[in-house]
């Protein structure tokens, strides 16, 4: 028997990109999807300006409409998904700047502790700054409002759009955590997610189909004992290095974050507007404790 | 259409209150019967599980009462006699029965026939609280016994609020004066006679009974006592009953939990606070359980004394860790003497 004609679907998007069209041709009966990544878009149109149109349908990132030069006349019937972030597992990872420029060669890529920039900022070095990983100092810094805090965002965020992913959480969060990274969901997220874009555009899918590889797990941040606790997850301060096996310690973390600091002056060194108010609490703490 | 049920709020129904929250937000917890106020002093007892919310409460505030302290000795040899695990030194207790006995020997109700018995390893123990330590002589059984239960006079006269955590209905007992042990004769101390010792299994009705004395007579020498009954979420180590263990274990729980409901339909001042079902629960699908499958884990005992905190707690609570517990494994501190059931079964 021949193989079913399946629609053919291509999700244009970020770094979740592979993950959710890995995971709709997972778990979808009559669709199957290609991803092509934000950046390749123009490459793509400029080898061929009919490239997207030779797909039956098209999911886009949300916000990229928005973006100068978006070819909204070369694709075919579209729909918008926004994209998944989510620091409710790790309160205390964040991008840092140097200069203008995000510090992407961290121990874990572009992802950073922010109280261990807090720490060097404060200038107190790596073995005084692991002593404030602790209960106390995540409660204050609000850490532990994060998750829930988030997951109201994340319904809203994809509300809008008319996906009902309130649902997600308890499946995908049960004992676990569903976040390698506070932008980067993991497979079994990702293929909830995907299941609810093909409701939403009425399109039949199987509950339960193979899980397929997941693109996003070469970096993860630990999710602290501490915050743990508090959702239900086994947690550990074990930090794996992009694309290996082995894992450093806080401590040893922290030797490492604080060398990579080091090359910069620490006033250059900057989180996003966003969570400014956070890192300068962090510092009060800190101050406040010495 | 209205139905008796129109109207009622979210926590009356499966749907809007478990099915639709995520495990660990899960809070079974409606209202609490009273607060605890920052000067109130509580005391803890009964089973293991009882341990993981006696060492809580210290790191919450000052709300711990330990009677027996054990002052006069080195910290290390504090922590090996067990003091501060309960708010008196008697060890866990299991049964309500022990309970009620122990109630009784305080206040001169009773006086049991034996009072030491040889150590597994020599020396002497207490027959009633044979893991907590072992002593030289004979006599000094009996003389620290007499001072523990002045200890637990104290407690109970002085306490605010006792946590009591029931934990099993199996038993073994004196079949010459009824005494009840927390472990057989010959696990941890002893040796077991089949003409001068015998197991019980008590039915929900007995555990009621024994628990509704000690009450009684509590809340008579202490007329502010307030008592927050718990069921222990952790299984039989062992049966004695010919079946299986795991049939065993539910029937404890739920003759335990039948009791318990008595004791609050009974009196406006206990309470009830569902530590087992937020372990046992099916929303919890196992999550809360070590690797053994019975031991509850430090996720468990997180979840009950999150919630513990949010309804019974008065006020902002601090806690005074640096970092409640680093891993999700069993908790080794915890002292579980049923688990020497299993150890000296060969």
């Amino acid at each position: 028997m021949s193989r079913r004609v399946r629609e053919r679907w291509i999700l244009l998007s970020n770094c979740q990109t592979l993950s959710l069209a890995r995971g709709i041709t997972a778990v979808a009966e009559t669709v199957e999807c290609d991803a092509c990544d934000a950046w390749q878009m123009a490459e793509r149109l400029a080898e061929d300006p009919d490239y997207f149109l030779r797909y039956d349908f098209m999911l886009v990132l949300a916000n990229l409409r928005d973006f100068p030069g978006f070819p909204a006349d070369r694709l075919p019937p579209h729909a918008d998904v926004p994209c998944f972030s989510f620091t409710g597992y790790h309160p205390d990872c964040c991008y840092i700047t140097a200069e203008g420029e995000r510090i992407t060669d961290g121990l874990i890529g572009p992802y950073h502790s922010m109280i261990a920039l807090a720490g060097y900022k404060e200038q107190i070095g790596p073995a005084a700054t692991a002593r404030f990983f602790n209960d106390r100092i995540f409660e204050q810094a609000g850490y532990y409002r994060q998750w829930l805090a988030q997951r109201d965002q994340m319904i809203e965020r994809f509300g809008k759009f008319g996906y009902d992913i309130s649902g997600i959480f308890r499946k995908a969060g049960r004992g676990r955590s569903f976040m390698h990274t506070i932008d980067h969901p993991d497979i079994v997220l990702m293929t909830e997610l995907a299941k609810i874009v093909l409701r939403r555009l009425d399109r039949p899918y199987r509950e339960e189909a193979p899980m397929p590889v997941d693109a996003l797990a070469s970096m993860s941040w630990p999710v602290y004992p501490e915050v743990g606790e508090q959702l239900g997850v086994a947690g550990d301060y074990r930090f794996r290095p992009t694309d290996q096996y082995i894992s450093l310690d806080l401590n040893e973390y922290l030797d490492e974050a604080f060398a990579s600091f080091g090359r910069w002056d620490r006033s250059l060194l900057r989180v996003s507007w966003q969570v400014q108010p956070r890192l300068q609490h962090l510092r009060q703490l800190i101050r406040g404790a010495l | 259409m209205t139905t008796p049920y129109s109207g009622l709020l979210d926590h009356h129904f499966w749907r809007r209150s478990i099915a639709s929250v995520e495990a660990h937000r899960i809070d079974p917890v409606v209202r609490t019967r009273f607060q605890i106020a920052p000067t109130d002093r509580i005391a803890t007892a009964g089973s293991c599980f009882a341990q993981h919310i006696a060492r809580r409460l210290q790191k919450i505030g000052d709300y711990y009462l330990v009677a027996e302290d054990g002052a006069h000795l080195p910290e290390a040899e504090r922590a090996a006699g067990q003091y501060g695990l309960f708010s008196a030194r008697y060890g866990n207790i299991y049964t309500a029965a022990q309970l009620w006995q122990l109630w009784r020997e305080a206040y001169g109700e009773w006086t049991p026939e034996e009072n030491a018995w040889p150590g597994r390893d020599g020396g002497w123990v207490d027959p009633f609280r044979p893991a907590v330590e072992t002593f030289a002589e004979r006599e000094a059984v009996i003389a620290d016994r007499v001072a523990h239960l002045a200890a637990v006079r104290g407690m109970l006269e002085s306490c605010d609020i006792l946590v009591f955590t029931l934990g099993l209905t199996e038993a073994w007992r004196s079949l010459d004066d009824g005494a009840v042990y927390p472990l057989a004769p010959g696990v941890a101390g002893g040796a077991y006679d089949p003409a001068r010792h015998g197991s019980v299994n008590y039915t929900a009705a007995e555990v009621e009974e024994d628990l509704g004395r000690f009450l009684a007579a509590a809340k008579q020498r202490n007329p502010g006592l307030r008592v927050i009954l718990t069921v222990s979420p952790v299984p039989l180590a062992a049966t004695f009953e010919d079946r299986s263990v795991l049939v065993s274990t539910t029937y404890s729980k739920a003759a335990l939990r039948v009791a318990a409901e008595a004791m609050i339909r009974r009196h406006d001042w206990v309470d009830y606070f569902p530590s087992y079902e937020i372990i046992t629960g099916s929303p919890a699908g196992g999550l809360y359980y070590g690797p053994d499958d019975r031991e509850v884990n430090s996720l468990g005992v997180a979840h009950v004394m999150r919630l513990f905190e949010r309804h019974y707690i008065d006020g902002d609570v601090v806690s005074t860790s640096a970092g409640i517990t680093a891993d999700a494994t069993t908790d080794d501190a915890v002292i579980c003497d049923e688990a020497l059931i299993e150890r000296w079964r060969g």
